[in-house]
């Protein structure tokens, strides 16, 4: 029954698509590479669609987890329950006016929030939604997903620069220092369950989970990725780089319009693409019980993004220095160690 | 996938590599040169991904572009009346060319005596993450504990200087 | 070698972490702050000269914008004022009344300062959270005299309005939940880590230099002087209540933090007590010439509706001399000064309000800060340019 196959055994419905199209190709004459192409255009397709509608449905979440955290409502005019807000919000920032501010480098000004957005999304194509559904089963899945994250950071340096405002330099400036920082831990966080699993390829974490959760193997390191995975996505506790507005300028202050909707959007991808490392290396990626894996897959990644926006709603802003202090002084010295023990453990 | 979209990568991978490389040089304003310099070695890394070598790949991109980069924007940024000089070429094309001419010939001489051998098949010799971490630290491990010495030097005489400066322009409290 | 020059930054007057139109102008080098001048008067109103035209009743209403967020207690004490010139005392009922009022005003007050300090920081939920509880009190406000926040509810002489029926109840219904709730804003923030190192050791005032400085209120007493208006010069009925002073060990923001949450707590007190002792009685001192007549009586009785007409036209013309009243703000010290001259427009008043004089020691705290604590530094002071600028 296709659709069985299509939740209950995903990967070789992917294998029997791509034999269909082949053998059409064939049939018709068409080289084998044109298909090819033609496949890798469809996966990508599906791919962005999956990520627009996906954070559209975040920014509608943030709203509401917002408003229910602070004893109100949230969003409810807009469709039942205020389900359409993401499309009010796009249409509004759609009408904004493009500004052509004064002594901006323009290059720079429009590149930064694609890039931005690039990077975020250039996460996605190594992590398993599903037994079979990568769309690169890379061998170095998890450092790809470290690579493209610090890409995305430097974008959003160059965009506070790029915007001829001091204080948005500034703030563009805190913000790469900080993510640089945090990346340190985030990924020797991410080695330790690579230690574990034996491989740095997210597909063989997931699948090395089958019997234990990495949560419960890994505890601190679980910890520690998910602190230093806020600061990565410029988040909750540490968002001092768009907040710095309540002082002077973040370096979001000069966009508008859609080049604001990108930046935006590109905060919500990377949120999104954080919780699906997290699920994937900790939370056992799509195992589970009964349910089809692309159903536990969304229900994980979506309780973790629920598990952010907590976060930030609950706890105030930390300050630039006492952040690097407890990076350096706390967060790196502890996921040292949990390295230390783990491949302790694992030689004894 | 050997044929066309190799032919297509490399080709817009290259193109890439040696606009931005062209860019990074002839660029007046520095930090445009900067952002340049990012996609030079996007470019480069990419270019590693198409010879089966991800690993490398994968680090030019997390230490060159993502730290790097950063560090060299950050020094930009940060120095006063940098950020906005802009950079005058030389006017002595003349021996520019010449000077040019003369390395392209060393080069191209090199390069043609040698033999090339051909790209690998994938999976034929590659050397695995495994292997890699066992040499660092097994054949390698004076070389490696050395470099990290003089990482360790750079870093500390860094911040001896920076901190030295900053007690010269002390805050009046 | 480099010499870093030192940039100026306008924090304000528009400003998202507004406490007014407030501008600080902020000299910083690099990241820490080297001076720190504060630009007020943007929302100067001429309050005082105002007052030189208008009768003693006519004031009470522009009272109310001085520190509009403790508008009872502007009114309770400019009333104080002028009882005092004029020698009067209100009755038992209507002082309990007033301090029931003024303390609600108190929690009330304590409870927009806590919250607009958490949103500064970033802590956006305990906006709403206090802003919740603050709700309940306007309702009691409402009830009490119409109105939510100018409340203009006090008299020279008493109050005009009595408690209606209800109020009492409500009142007590209000206070068995606000504890909690209390307890509520201290978990999320007391021990929160980030709250403690954002606040700990942040914007330290010593006690010498509060007293030199004339810091009062909570700022006073978090440097660790035990000074509250309503202890020394006990005025009202404020001592027959139980209530404690809570004081400060260490000058910095957490205490001045703390300071505000157990004068919460005390301020419950406050009210449990009054409305437990609150005496039957007359709201409004038995004095033709100052009290405004009944107005149901008006149609059967001409006498009091000329009396009304002299009051409102004319008014009172207290005797010559000079008086300064202090009463204790919920931001400290809130005094008037009032000259009379024999007529019936005081001939000069003069507003000492809180803020204004805290804020003389921005300055010196702010010195070597770093830019984001100067928006905690400012939030702990619970500056309001209504106050500032009059």
């Amino acid at each position: 029954m296709w659709l069985y196959q299509f939740f209950y055994q995903p990967g070789e419905w992917a294998r029997g698509i791509y034999q269909v199209m082949e053998n059409w190709a064939v049939r018709i004459g068409m080289g084998i590479q044109w298909i090819q192409l033609i496949d890798m255009i469809i996966v990508a397709i599906i791919l962005i669609a999956f990520i627009f509608l996906d954070v559209m449905f975040l920014t509608w979440l943030e709203r509401k987890v917002a408003g229910h955290i602070q004893v109100r409502h949230g969003p409810m005019r807009t469709g039942p329950h205020g389900i359409i807000q993401p499309v009010a919000d796009a249409i509004k920032l759609l009408f904004k006016e493009p500004m052509a501010l004064p002594g901006v480098d323009n290059l720079i000004y429009l590149i930064s929030p694609l890039m931005m957005f690039v990077g975020a999304m250039l996460i996605y194509i190594v992590i398993p939604f599903s037994p079979g559904w990568v769309v690169a089963p890379m061998d170095y899945g998890l450092l790809f997903a470290f690579a493209a994250s610090g890409l995305s950071s430097f974008f959003v340096m160059a965009g506070g620069w790029s915007s001829n405002n001091k204080w948005s330099l500034l703030g563009g400036m805190r913000a790469a220092a900080m993510t640089l920082s945090y990346e340190v831990p985030l990924i020797l966080a991410a080695i330790g369950v690579a230690l574990v699993s034996g491989g740095l390829s997210l597909v063989g974490i997931v699948e090395s989970q089958a019997g234990m959760w990495n949560i419960i193997r890994q505890p601190l390191a679980a910890v520690l990725f998910l602190v230093a995975s806020l600061a990565e996505m410029n988040r909750g506790p540490f968002d001092l780089a768009e907040a710095e507005q309540e002082l002077v300028a973040g370096y979001l202050t000069e966009y508008s319009g859609m080049r604001f909707a990108m930046y935006y959007l590109g905060e919500y991808t990377h949120l999104l693409a954080g919780a699906a490392l997290f699920t994937t290396l900790f939370l056992g990626g799509w195992q589970g019980p009964l349910l089809p894996p692309i159903l536990w897959f969304l229900i994980k990644i979506h309780v973790m993004v629920f598990v952010y926006m907590w976060i930030r709603w609950t706890y105030p802003r930390i300050r630039i220095d006492h952040l690097m202090a407890f990076n350096w002084k706390f967060v790196l010295p502890l996921a040292l160690i949990n390295l230390g023990v783990t491949g302790l453990v694992l030689v004894l | 996938m050997d044929g066309l979209f190799y032919q297509i990568s490399f080709w817009v991978l290259a193109v890439i590599t040696v606009l931005s490389a062209l860019m990074v040089t002839t660029m007046q304003n520095l930090t445009r040169g900067v952002i340049f310099l990012v996609f030079f070695f996007l470019g480069i890394g990419g270019l590693y991904f198409l010879m089966q070598a991800e690993f490398l790949a994968l680090v030019q991109v997390v230490v060159y572009a993502g730290a790097v980069a950063v560090l060299f924007a950050f020094v930009i940024m940060l120095t006063p009346r940098v950020a906005e000089r802009e950079i005058k070429q030389s006017l002595n094309l003349g021996a520019g060319f010449i000077l040019a001419a003369l390395f392209l010939a060393l080069v191209l001489s090199l390069l043609l005596g040698q033999p090339w051998p051909e790209l690998a098949a994938p999976g034929a010799g590659t050397i695995t993450l495994g292997q890699l971490g066992q040499a660092l630290l097994g054949e390698y491990l004076l070389p490696f504990e050395l470099v990290s010495v003089v990482l360790l030097v750079a870093l500390v005489g860094a911040v001896v200087i920076a901190g030295r400066n900053a007690g010269r322009g002390e805050r009046k409290s | 070698m480099q010499t870093t020059h030192e940039m100026v930054v306008n924090l304000g007057p528009q400003h998202p972490s507004t406490h007014g139109v407030m501008k600080l102008e902020v000299v910083m080098d690099g990241e820490y702050i080297v001076d720190c001048k504060p630009v007020i008067g943007q929302l100067h109103r001429g309050m005082e000269k105002m007052a030189e035209g208008m009768l003693y009743g006519q004031f009470i209403p522009i009272t109310d914008r001085l520190d509009y967020l403790s508008p009872a207690c502007n009114n309770l004490s400019y009333c104080l004022a002028v009882e005092k010139l004029l020698g009067i005392e209100a009755p038992e009922r209507g002082k309990y009344i007033r301090v029931i009022i003024a303390e609600m005003q108190r929690i009330a007050n304590h409870l927009v300062a806590l919250g607009s300090w958490g949103l500064d920081l970033g802590a956006w939920t305990i906006l709403l959270y206090t802003f919740r509880d603050r709700e309940m009190l306007l309702d009691l406000f409402e009830m009490f005299c119409g109105q939510r926040m100018t409340l203009n509810c006090f008299r020279v002489g008493g109050t005009t309005y009595d408690l209606p029926d209800g109020f009492v109840e409500k009142a007590r219904e209000f206070l068995e939940v606000i504890p909690s709730r209390i307890n509520d804003y201290e978990a999320l923030l007391t021990k929160n880590p980030i709250w403690m190192t954002r606040l700990r050791d942040v914007g330290v005032v010593s006690a010498e230099d509060a007293l030199a400085y004339g810091l009062t209120g909570p700022n006073l007493r978090a440097s660790g002087v035990k000074w509250d208006l309503r202890k020394v010069y006990p005025y009202e009925v404020y001592d027959r209540m139980q209530f404690d002073v809570p004081v400060g060990s260490r000058g910095d923001c957490l205490d001045r933090y703390y300071v505000r949450i157990q004068e919460m707590r005390q301020s419950c007190r406050i009210v449990q007590q009054a409305l437990d002792q609150l005496p039957p009685g007359d709201i409004m001192v038995d004095m033709p010439t100052i009290a405004l007549p009944n107005k149901e009586e008006f149609p059967n009785n001409f006498p009091e509706v000329v009396r009304h007409f002299h009051l409102l036209v004319q008014g009172y013309a207290p005797p010559e001399g000079e008086v300064y009243l202090g009463y204790e703000n919920p931001k400290g010290e809130l005094g008037f000064y009032l000259v009379s001259d024999g007529s019936g427009y005081p001939y000069r008043l003069k507003i000492r309000s809180p803020s204004f004089i805290n804020m003389q020691i921005f300055p010196k705290i702010m010195r070597g800060a770093m830019l984001a604590d100067v928006i905690a530094i400012l939030a702990s002071f619970d500056p309001v340019l209504g106050e500032i600028d009059r």
